[in-house]
């Protein structure tokens, strides 16, 4: 093929082709105290600009927890631009609960926000299992980032739910490749504040990266990813930790808390073609 | 004696006539030859009227079919990049942190009030007749002796402008400079190549990312 066909500026950006391509995860969760252990599946099919979720968990030995849940989600693409996604998501279980979220993102120059707004009835809230709500009743998050120039970044969030909330807001600033992090956030209400910090370095060929909340929540979050591998631990106080790794297809989550533990394992199996 | 006769005799010569699809298979084959990388700057038509500034390095690999595309302006753009392989396209975006992948269906350039794929192909433009060129004229920019070569699009409103200018060095034939024009005589896109250099590149050096990307297949 001649150069000309490379030229720079020649073929810059694409829109997605319409072929359609699919993958199914397999999971399997565990968790305690009284231990329970389920299957998951997750069949994910893109068609042009939309994507479409089907979920099955299964749960035992309380197998009125078994939960369905399918999901929908358009993206939007503008090259180097940004990009954009609006999607809705809904489970119900055995036992008539329910978890609903709608959730949208927006990338464009300078500014990015991502908003996730949901309902979660009669079903015991996680911050780890990716299936469920986080929160019972109704709940919102709007993620925003703003560039301000290109070492300086204004990002925060502020989240609601029943009974209380939680804000943040921080500065990032880069140095050559280094970037560093520095805010403050609150739960509930302000006195309720505590520090943040961060720090994200590449490291050979791998990026490694700390991030510290220090007063009313206090956690350590650390992240390694390089080609092959990505890891996370997060640390908090009272007592949790999380841990979290990706290589492949495969993921494994794990945490524990003062009332119990979960695992899960999962691995993603592309169908393309099929 | 005889020898500075011949000197004298051919620096009194004018530069021979070149036609511009000639020039233009010149500027193809030096770029052709090896991996490259240039710095384009100038301004360029944002998508809600007005011009912003451009700063743009491109990293080439001919033999792979491989291009990428680093923005260092507008700012609305700079850091994220685009790499173009022969099957897919790879957008990066900064502020997210995502890799989005495309197959390599279509391509097209959003966020700027141009489309520089319109650049891509010169010699192409001419062939397909959307684009009359005219004869190559010399001239110097720069300081630099060069080949001044203007085109008119047949249908202003299919080709997306109505006038194209490039400046091409006489040896190496390299693109130095090129400027759309509207109709009205708007400038779309005028961008210099202010930096080019063959340089070793291999196909990692363009498929790099930030390894802790998250990453968007789209099929």
């Amino acid at each position: 093929m001649k150069m000309k066909k490379l030229l720079p500026i020649a073929a810059m950006v694409l829109l997605a082709s319409p072929a359609a391509a699919q993958s199914l995860e397999f999971g399997i969760w565990a968790g305690g105290p009284a231990f329970s252990i389920g299957p998951t599946v997750n069949l994910e099919v893109p068609l042009e600009a939309w994507t479409f979720d089907a979920w099955l968990r299964a749960y035992l030995p309380n197998t009125d927890e078994i939960s369905f849940g399918l999901g929908a989600r358009r993206s939007f693409e503008a090259g180097p631009a940004g990009r954009g996604e609006l999607g809705l998501k809904g489970f119900i279980g055995m036992d008539a609960h329910y978890w609903v979220e709608g959730y949208g993102s927006l990338v464009l120059g300078k500014t990015a926000f991502d908003l996730k707004v949901g309902n979660t009835y009669n079903r015991t809230p996680s911050h780890f299992w990716p299936l469920q709500g986080e929160t019972l009743g109704t709940y919102g998050r709007l993620d925003a980032k703003y560039r301000i120039n290109r070492q300086l970044t204004l990002q925060g969030y502020v989240y609601l739910r029943e009974g209380g909330g939680q804000a943040e807001a921080s500065l990032a600033w880069r140095e050559g490749a280094q970037t560093y992090t520095l805010g403050a956030g609150g739960v509930d209400r302000a006195s309720n504040a505590y520090a943040v910090l961060g720090y994200r370095t590449p490291y050979e060929r791998a990026v490694v990266a700390a991030e510290l909340r220090l007063g009313y929540v206090n956690e350590l979050r650390l992240e390694y990813a390089d080609k092959l591998y990505k890891a996370h631990l997060l640390l908090a106080y009272p007592a949790r930790a999380q841990v979290g790794a990706t290589w492949n297809n495969w993921a494994l989550d794990a945490e524990v808390d003062g009332a119990g533990y979960e695992f899960y394992l999962r691995y993603t199996m592309p169908l393309e073609g099929l | 004696m005889r020898r500075w006769l011949a000197v004298l005799l051919l620096a009194g010569l004018p530069a021979l006539a070149v036609s511009a699809t000639e020039l233009f298979d010149q500027v193809n084959a030096d770029l052709s030859s090896g991996p490259w990388r240039a710095r384009l700057v100038g301004q360029i038509a944002s998508p809600g009227g007005g011009l912003q500034e451009a700063d743009l390095i491109i990293k080439a690999l001919p033999a792979e079919e491989m291009v990428r595309i680093e923005f260092q302006k507008p700012d609305a753009l700079a850091d994220n990049y685009v790499v173009i392989t022969p099957e897919k396209v790879y957008n990066y975006l900064f502020l997210t942190n995502q890799v989005v992948v495309y197959p390599r269906a279509r391509a097209r350039i959003e966020g700027l009030g141009f489309d520089l794929s319109r650049m891509s192909d010169l010699r192409q433009l001419g062939e397909k007749g959307e684009v009359g060129w005219g004869e190559p004229e010399e001239t110097t920019l720069a300081g630099r002796p060069a080949w001044h070569v203007v085109g008119r699009a047949a249908d202003p409103d299919a080709a997306g402008f109505a006038r194209v200018e490039v400046w091409i060095s006489r040896k190496p034939a390299r693109l130095l400079r090129s400027a759309f024009y509207a109709a009205g005589g708007e400038v779309l896109s005028d961008l210099s190549w202010v930096e080019f250099a063959h340089v070793e590149l291999g196909r990692d050096d363009l498929l790099d990312f930030p390894p802790d990307a998250e990453w968007i297949e789209k099929k």
